[in-house]
């Protein structure tokens, strides 16, 4: 279409001016790293002196080995458990598919931070009841097992990861032509060879992009480092950042945090750009062909009791008991191993005595935020994926570049992007910090990667011409795109609305940074509670947190059902 | 009235520019069936979408009743939701989320420049009446059959009365018996309706028996226009006379006694503007050479190839020195595969073109 009416000329707005937030946040975090004293100050100067800051500390390398080894631990265990649950679930006659795939669903109740404090219940080690229980039995001096390390961590964050690599690798069994496997087979190979030699390789792209995937939430991840690792000085990069920004016992630390930023964005670009030219090489054996295989079903027999061993395995680990040892905690006035004793003493002190006035804040802007969020970034997905795919624009697809972006590099650094933004930049004149619209506005960009997927995936299975019927019957851009594209695109739009509140819901990281007593969220609720070394009462708002997700679950998992739509992110 | 002066687009990919329409006019008479013919990739559907309004021309003039609707050299540019013309696309593109009734209504309900007077349900039941699709208003749209899907999309493009009707391809999704039937019915409600239409297609039958001019395009440019039968009987250019139905093709040199061609001097009319010594090529159809050497034409002999049984003829190829030529028999007169056969080509069909 030639020429835009109102409404196009205001999906072009809105795109524009999301884009520019997008890009511009990156580039302030790069300034303000490479400026001395007071950015704004005119007597301010560049300076690399916050890089020299962070490379002549050694607990900066501390921190590097330690975010390495964690995302290693945590793409190990998310692979471990995840591959072979989406091979049992698409190339095998398990039975009880839908109790699977339900499972995996509710398994999103369970947010990082709650799975955490179920795990540092288990294995603490003073207070964690595995140790007690096993320093009992057979009379150690010491606790055996401590979860408050890097590969306790990377164990308790690749359980909660491990249904991001079954779902990307399921899609790839799925798709996979049987015949390429049948041949092997009529090759004379048998079961283990065909699976060396001809799956496992055909499945490489796609085990290759969940790895990577993985790796890099695993290298931003905030929740499982800051509840287990925070207190025993254990950090990541995540931490190391909140920490950088909220010292124990000095002002904030704001140009480290820009330079620990500007060295993540540079990180993952490299990663992003060595990701891209594995694609390419791989992109040789194209398994994913679009076409409607069905795929070669294996038989079990008499190894359905191990699949389901090893699925009710993971589930009892990553979900099940986390779950129960938080009820546990939360219902004793001081953590302690099941006993009769313990039982007599149990009580509800805990939900009694919670900060309720700050709680039901932390409720009500977690529920503003959790209808806003996903409504603001699906409008905006939608005028993205129109510019990106219909309108005719020069240099659109630079557009499509940009609502990547923040896919590519870590969320927390758009956090402290806005953090400086609102502090340096706009200070006074648009009153931004302690808003929940700063809060508002970066979870927006947080997850308008997702969004524009989504939409842009299901705007390409619209069939140009039914707009252009619809314009031909005389409608106007605002006509069709009201009258035809929300209508066709409103399964994919409810689908991504749920997950996306999902998401919001949970959200630690990035309101960590940016909350403050006016726009206090759930999750910030929790966390402080929890450093504040409430723990039983954190048990207790993690359990009302999750009780007030549960709604959403399960209408997320009725949808998914309906619409046949299944995916993580 | 339509009419389309010096039209011109070319499109721009990452590497290569490809000129889909060069330099295409025409005019089509109020209340006419004009169909522009060709292969895909020739440029008629741009052509089309160009009228409508869907892509921007680089150069030309189209009018509608005299009213420029999009002039590059003018800069006059009408947006396709103000042209007010009824299209009719090749995937039908009926709204699944709207039901028959909404699907008709929407163009009196949210057109932009449409003056709705009058009862909306009254103008769409009469819409969907004349299509024979009365009584099913409620039904939602993807539970129709192809052929009602493809009515739905006739009476959709109708109901607003537009002055100019375009048809991309309609018939092209229908299974083949279904097609026959509606190629009748297509004429009959667009003919019942006055409207003036273009009709795209790449299929010579569907051209044939609907249109009352054809255009031929091939490569983006306009070979041949006229009415069906003088596109068939006699094609001007060696692509239409292959490309509508199957043709001999003789390549010649005019001489004296008539046309020089490897088959011997073959004797019929030949155009005025060539002269002695031009290079032309001769278009013989298969069901116009006759076998058997008793009466007029050019006579030859050759000998039967091959022969291939097609269920109402035979076609026979039968190799005349180096030439092959094709020849359609009625089965009962059918040589045999190897015989030596007397071959006529009557003078009033041998079509004489430039080469």
């Amino acid at each position: 279409m030639g020429r835009q009416d109102a409404w196009g000329w205001s999906m072009f707005g809105v795109v524009g001016v999301l884009s520019a937030f997008i890009i511009v946040l990156p580039i302030i975090v790069f300034w303000l790293s490479v400026r001395e004293g007071r950015p704004i100050d005119p007597e301010a100067v560049y300076s690399f002196v916050h890089y020299v800051e962070v490379f002549s500390d050694e607990f900066s390398f501390e921190v590097l080995a330690n975010t390495l080894g964690f995302s290693v631990v945590t793409l190990a265990v998310a692979l471990i458990f995840g591959i072979p649950t989406a091979w049992l679930a698409e190339r095998t006659d398990l039975p009880g598919k839908p109790v699977l795939y339900t499972l995996m669903t509710i398994g999103l109740l369970m947010p990082g931070f709650a799975a955490a404090m179920g795990w540092l219940f288990l294995m603490h080690p003073r207070i964690g009841m595995l140790n007690i229980w096993v320093m009992d039995w057979l009379g150690l001096a010491e606790a055996p097992f401590d979860i408050a390390t890097i590969v306790g961590m990377g164990w308790v964050q690749g359980l909660n990861l491990a249904p991001v690599a079954f779902i990307m690798t399921a899609a790839v069994f799925r798709a996979m032509d049987p015949a390429l496997e049948e041949s092997a087979e009529m090759s004379g190979a048998k079961f283990s060879t065909i699976v060396r030699k001809v799956t496992l390789p055909l499945a490489w792209p796609g085990i290759l992009a969940a790895g990577i995937y993985i790796f890099t939430i695993g290298f931003a991840a905030f929740d499982v480092p800051a509840i287990i690792g925070w207190s025993n000085r254990i950090f990541t990069f995540s931490t190391y950042m909140v920490l950088q920004l909220n010292p124990d016992d000095d002002l904030p630390q704001y140009g480290v945090a820009a330079a620990l930023s500007t060295l993540v964005i540079i990180l993952a670009a490299l990663l992003s750009w060595w990701y891209s030219r594995l694609q390419k090489q791989t992109h040789r054996y194209q398994v994913v062909t679009g076409k409607g295989y069905r795929p070669r079903i294996m038989p079990l027999r008499g190894y359905v009791w191990a699949a389901w061993g090893f699925l009710a395995f993971y589930f009892t680990l990553s979900k099940l008991m986390p779950l129960l040892l938080l009820v546990w905690g939360s219902l004793l006035p001081f953590f302690q191993v099941p006993s009769m004793e313990a039982i007599e003493s149990m009580t509800l002190d805990h939900f009694r005595e919670l900060p309720w006035e700050l709680t039901l804040e932390g409720i009500k802007n977690t529920g503003i935020l959790m209808v806003l969020t996903p409504t603001v970034t699906l409008i905006i997905s939608i005028a993205f994926s129109w510019v990106v795919l219909r309108s005719k624009v020069p240099g659109r697809s630079f557009f499509d570049f940009v609502a990547f972006l923040p896919h590519a590099i870590p969320n927390i650094v758009f956090g402290v992007g806005i953090l400086l933004f609102t502090l340096y930049i706009v200070r006074n004149a648009i009153p931004l910090y302690g808003t929940l619209w700063i809060l508002l506005i970066v979870f927006v960009v947080a997850r308008v990667s997702y969004g524009t997927r989504m939409t842009n995936s299901s705007l390409i299975q619209i069939h140009k011409e039914l707009e252009e019927s619809a314009t031909m019957s005389g409608a106007s851009t605002g006509g069709v795109v009201r009258h035809v594209i929300v209508p066709l695109l409103t399964p994919t739009l409810i689908y991504a609305w749920l997950w996306i509140a999902l998401l919001t819901f949970r959200e630690l990281t990035l309101a960590v940074i940016l909350t403050t007593r006016d726009n206090v969220t759930l999750p910030v609720v929790v966390w402080s509670l929890w450093n504040a070394s409430g723990f039983g009462q954190a048990a207790a708002i993690t359990l009302i947190l999750i009780a007030l997700m549960l709604p959403l679950v399960i209408l997320y998992w009725w949808v998914t059902r309906a619409t046949g739509l299944y995916q993580t992110r | 009235m339509i009419e389309v002066r010096n039209l011109s687009l070319t499109y721009h990919s990452d590497r290569e520019s490809h000129l889909a329409v060069d330099d295409v006019s025409f005019r089509v008479e109020a209340g006419e069936f004009y169909t522009l013919l060709g292969p895909s990739g020739c440029g008629k559907t741009t052509t089309l979408r160009c009228v409508a309004g869907l892509e921007r021309p680089d150069a030309g003039t189209i009018l509608i009743d005299d009213e420029p609707v999009s002039s590059v050299e003018e800069g006059i540019w009408v947006p396709p939701n103000q042209r007010a013309i009824g299209m009719v696309f090749q995937s039908y593109a009926i709204w699944p989320h709207m039901s028959v009734f909404e699907n008709v209504a929407f163009p009196l309900r949210h057109g932009v420049a449409t003056n709705v007077s009058g009862d909306i349900g009254m103008k769409v039941r009469d819409a969907l009446a004349m299509v024979q699709l009365d009584g099913l208003e409620d039904r939602p749209a993807p539970h129709l059959s192809g052929g009602q899907q493809q009515r739905l999309a006739l009476a959709r493009a109708l109901v607003m009365e537009p002055k100019v009707l375009l048809l991309d391809e309609p018939l092209s999704n229908l299974d083949a018996k279904l097609r026959e039937e509606m190629r009748v019915e297509l004429r009959r409600l667009v003919k019942s309706f006055g409207v003036t239409t273009i009709f795209v297609t790449h299929e010579q039958i569907e051209a044939l028996t609907l249109s009352d001019e054809i255009a031929v395009m091939s490569d983006g440019k306009l070979v041949q226009e006229g009415p069906p039968l003088e596109i068939y009987s006699r094609p001007s250019d060696p692509f239409v006379a292959n490309f509508i139905g199957q043709s001999n093709m003789l390549s010649g040199v005019v001489r004296q006694s008539g046309i020089e061609t490897p088959v011997g001097t073959i004797v019929c009319e030949i155009p005025e503007d060539c002269g002695e010594g031009a290079a032309v090529m001769i278009a013989v159809r298969p069901e116009n050479i006759l076998l058997g050497d008793g009466g007029d034409g050019n006579l030859l002999r050759g000998d039967v190839a091959s022969r291939i049984f097609l269920g109402s003829s035979v076609e026979c190829v039968v190799t005349v020195g180096e030439v092959g030529l094709r020849v359609l028999v009625h089965p009962d007169a059918a040589p045999q595969e190897g015989a030596n056969v007397a071959l006529r080509l009557p003078t009033r069909h041998c079509l004489v073109m430039r080469a």
